[in-house]
This record gives C-alpha cells, structure tokens and sequence, in this order.
C-alpha cells in the first residue's frame, strides 16, 4: 500500500519534472518552468551597471 | 490497479518522449537507475523501459536530430568510455566458457556508456543540467524514501535486502549512498519550499535506508563520505554539529542487532565474511596475472568454472595466507575490474574516476575565476565528486563496477565543465537566455 502511493508520488513528480522540460522548449523560463523544482538563478542575472542604474 | 496507473503514466511520457528527444533521454536514466519492474507485479512488469526511451532518445538523436542538441564532439571522458567499452566487448568475446552473465553484463556495459558518451549532445545548458540532477535525485532517492520509511516504521527493525535492480543489501547501500550529495544539492538550490523540505527529507530517510541495510561497507561509506563532505564545506563547525546530531539520532534508532554488527568492523582479521573477500580479491588478481590484456570475462570469480583453476593461485597477494577459498563474488569494484577485464580495463576505469576528480579541479579554477554566477558549477562539480567518492569508497568492498552510477556521475561532471566553459565572459546576460543548444 505505502509502496503503491510512493510510486505514485513518484511518477507525479516525474511528470512535473518532465512538463517543465517541455515547457522549457516551447520557450518558458528556464528556472520557472520546473514548477515545484524550480532553482536559483539569481547569481546568473547581469550585474546593473552603472550606465543603467 | 498499480500496473494500471503505471500504464497511465506511460502514456504521457512516451508521448513526451516521442516529441522532446531530451525528455525521452531523461525517462532513459530514470528507468535504468529506479528499476521500476522491481515495484510491479502485473502485467506493467515485462516492459523494458529503459529499452523503449533509448529507442525514442536515439530516434530524436540520429533521425529526428533534435534542433536543441550539440554536435558530438570528443572529449577525454568520452575517448575513455569508448576504449573502456571496447575493451569490455574484447572481454566478452574472449571470456572463458561457463560464464553465466558474461554477455549480460558486457552489452548492459555497452548500453550505459552509450548513455553517458551521447550526455553532453543534449544536457547543453544550465536548466538541462539540472533537470538531470533531479531526475538522479528523483530516481535513486525512492528506494532511499521507501526503506527509511519501513525503517522507521518498524522502530528500527527493518532488514533492507537489497534490490532487484542492484543486488544484495551492500550493492543497494552503497548505491544509496550515492545519492545523498546529489539530494543536498537538490534541496540546496530548489526555491521552493515544499522541494527542499522534501529533498532534505528523503536525505535524511536513504541514510536511515543505508543503515537499514546492515552493511558494513555501507555504514563505512556514510561515514567516510561525512567527512569528506565537512573537510570540503566552508561551514566546519555547523556541518560537524548536524553529523554529531544525526549520529546521536541514528544510533539511538538503531537495534542492539546492528551495533553488534558494525562493531565487528574492529575485528575484521578474524572475520570470516572478511577474510573471504581478501580469498575472492587474491582469486582476481590472479586471474588478471593469466590474462592481463583481456581479463577472464565479467563476473569471472565468482564462476564454478575457475574455481579449480585459480583456488590456490597466489595472484599478485601471495603474501597473504587465506583460508580455503569458494567461488565468492569479487567483493570489491577494483579487483573485479581487474578479475573481469584483464589490467588494461583496470587502467581505464581508473583513469575514468582519475579524469573525473582532475575536471572537478578545472571547473572549481574556472568558477572562482567567473565569479558567483558560475557557483553553482563549482557545487554541482564537488557534489559529484562526493558521490564518486561515496562510490569508491563502499564499492571498494562490493561487486558494483558495472553499475550505471558511476559512470553517469562521470560523465556529468564532464557535462558541467562543457556547459560552464561555453558560458565564456561572467554575467553579461542570464543563463537562461544565453542561447540553447551551443556551447560557444
């Protein structure tokens, strides 16, 4: 029973991962797109210059 | 009912597969490291999964040619899975006869370095990599959730016997435990809440699923793997204070049962289940001493057909005296490569790993060198690194050298430094919007 539910937990999980990838080549955001697993990506964002601040 | 919803799900994932290649190639890993016919019982457990999303992932590759994927372009890593994988065919083909898994093992061989040599063709960016990661994270961590739930469910009296997928309960724990870093890094740098809760909590249940076990190998593997993750870790003291704790919490979960046996690590000498793995490593290298270029086939030692031959051969440990040896396993991932694939397959795997820690140093230097936009490389690049040396470290006493772990992690870390080094001039524009599917 608990196995059962586990596995499915898992394959929803799996699913999510796999509708953020798809996601991803329809053109969404990258670290949005994961839902659930979503990262951070602040640090990649460009630094403001001094030009545009 | 759960072969039903496994069909359901297979489903929507062969129709993601059959329209991203980069889907198909991440249900592809999946499937090889969760073994999910283990978990079914009806008529969703002769299905060949990893076989079905290979066949997709390599469609999307070599005829479809996804518009998202790389060129194959040889690197070091790369040259080594290959020569490794010729030497593993030119193994099998000269193996002694009588082999019962020779050829199973050589062409399951031939499929995950086809798996890891194709890697960076399509995990190309940052977001793919990590997607990947997760997947690992998602994969392996199930068993881990599974055991330490009935661990701690039965009060610490849960016996983990290991998986269908990869073997007995010290094959499972080390495997296992390869998976912790990756989950750290998962929880680490997930931004939602409910991820990393979860993450972390699926941690914390495959050291407990580690315990389970009642490896020996793998409770040393915890411990080594503990250790190194703290002497590497800016953060000393508090990672030091979250061992001590889990540790005081472990053992106090822990049944006399298992203290008794991880107390027999002192006495290892005079261990009989001890000294039949130093009889099983003596037996290798004596078969790698008769055939050094081509080894005696896979899973050569513990083969009843070479048992006569090389009982009393003194290999290359003459100088220790073992008891009357049986046909054992290899008991450790090093002499078995030796035993099984002759002293060039032994030079190659190690240079894999060797290769593996030398690009872990590369992209760390490049890292610090770009600044925190490439943190998250240099993190991604020491967890694989822990997990390698998890791996090396518990399957130094097990027969694990052909799981798809290991040379998964490698390649990964060869992915990394690929995907940070096109990332050329620091922070000029987001990750995300720098251009999928190049490198330049």
């Amino acid at each position: 029973m608990i196995e059962g539910t586990l596995l499915l937990i898992e394959l929803c999980l799996l699913y999510l991962l796999l509708r953020g990838v798809w996601r991803v080549s329809k053109g969404a955001k990258p670290a949005e797109a994961l839902g659930l697993f979503a990262y951070d990506d602040s640090a990649d964002s460009p630094p403001v210059s001094k030009k545009n601040a | 009912m759960r072969d039903l919803v496994m069909l359901g799900f297979m489903v929507a994932f062969v129709a993601l597969a059959l329209r991203n290649t980069y889907i198909a190639y991440l249900l592809w890993g999946w499937a090889g490291l969760i073994g999910v016919k283990g978990y079914l019982y009806g008529f969703m457990q002769n299905v060949s999964y990893a076989q079905w999303f290979a066949i997709a992932a390599l469609i999307g590759i070599f005829i479809k040619r996804d518009k998202e994927q790389l060129a194959f372009k040889a690197d070091l890593t790369s040259v080594l899975m290959f020569l490794f994988s010729l030497q593993c065919l030119v193994t099998a083909s000269l193996a002694y006869d009588g082999l019962p898994r020779n050829w199973e093992i050589g062409i399951d061989l031939q499929k995950t370095l086809l798996f890891c040599i194709l890697m960076p063709m399509l995990v190309n960016t940052r977001f793919r990599l990590h997607a990947f990661v997760i997947m690992m994270a998602l994969g392996l961590g199930f068993h881990g959730l599974l055991d330490g739930l009935k661990f701690i469910a039965s009060g610490g009296g849960h016996l983990a016997r290991g998986l269908q997928k990869f073997g007995d309960n010290n094959n499972t724990a080390v495997a296992l435990a390869t998976v912790i870093p990756l989950l750290l890094y998962a929880a680490r740098y997930s931004t939602k809440k409910w991820a990393k809760i979860g993450f972390m909590g699926v941690m914390v249940l495959t050291v407990l699923a580690v315990m389970a076990s009642r490896s020996r190998g793998g409770f040393a593997t915890l411990v080594v793997l503990s250790a190194w993750m703290i002497w590497h870790t800016k953060r000393k003291v508090a990672g030091m204070a979250v061992l001590g704790t889990c540790l005081v919490v472990a053992l106090a979960l822990a049944p006399a049962e298992w203290t008794e046996r991880m107390n027999t690590i002192q006495t290892a000498e005079q261990d009989n289940s001890f000294m039949t793995r130093v009889a099983a490593w003596k037996k290798s290298t004596a078969i790698a001493v008769a055939h050094p270029l081509t080894g005696g086939g896979f899973y050569a030692v513990q083969a009843g057909v070479l048992y006569e031959k090389y009982r009393n051969a003194p290999g290359l440990m003459g100088f220790i005296d073992t008891p009357n040896p049986f046909n054992y396993a290899a008991h450790s991932i090093y002499f078995q490569v030796m035993g099984d694939t002759g002293f060039v397959g032994f030079f190659i795997y190690m240079a894999l790993f060797f290769n593996a820690f030398r690009i872990r140093r590369l992209i760390n230097k490049r890292a610090k060198a770009l600044g925190p936009s490439a943190a998250w490389a240099a993190d991604l690049a020491n967890t694989l690194s822990y997990s390698l040396i998890a791996f090396m470290v518990g399957g130094s006493l097990v027969s694990a050298a052909y799981f798809d772990i290991p040379f998964t992690l490698i390649a990964l870390m060869q992915t990394t430094w690929l995907v940070l080094s096109a990332s050329g001039v620091p922070d000029k524009t987001p990750a995300w919007a720098r251009g999928r599917g190049t490198y330049a």
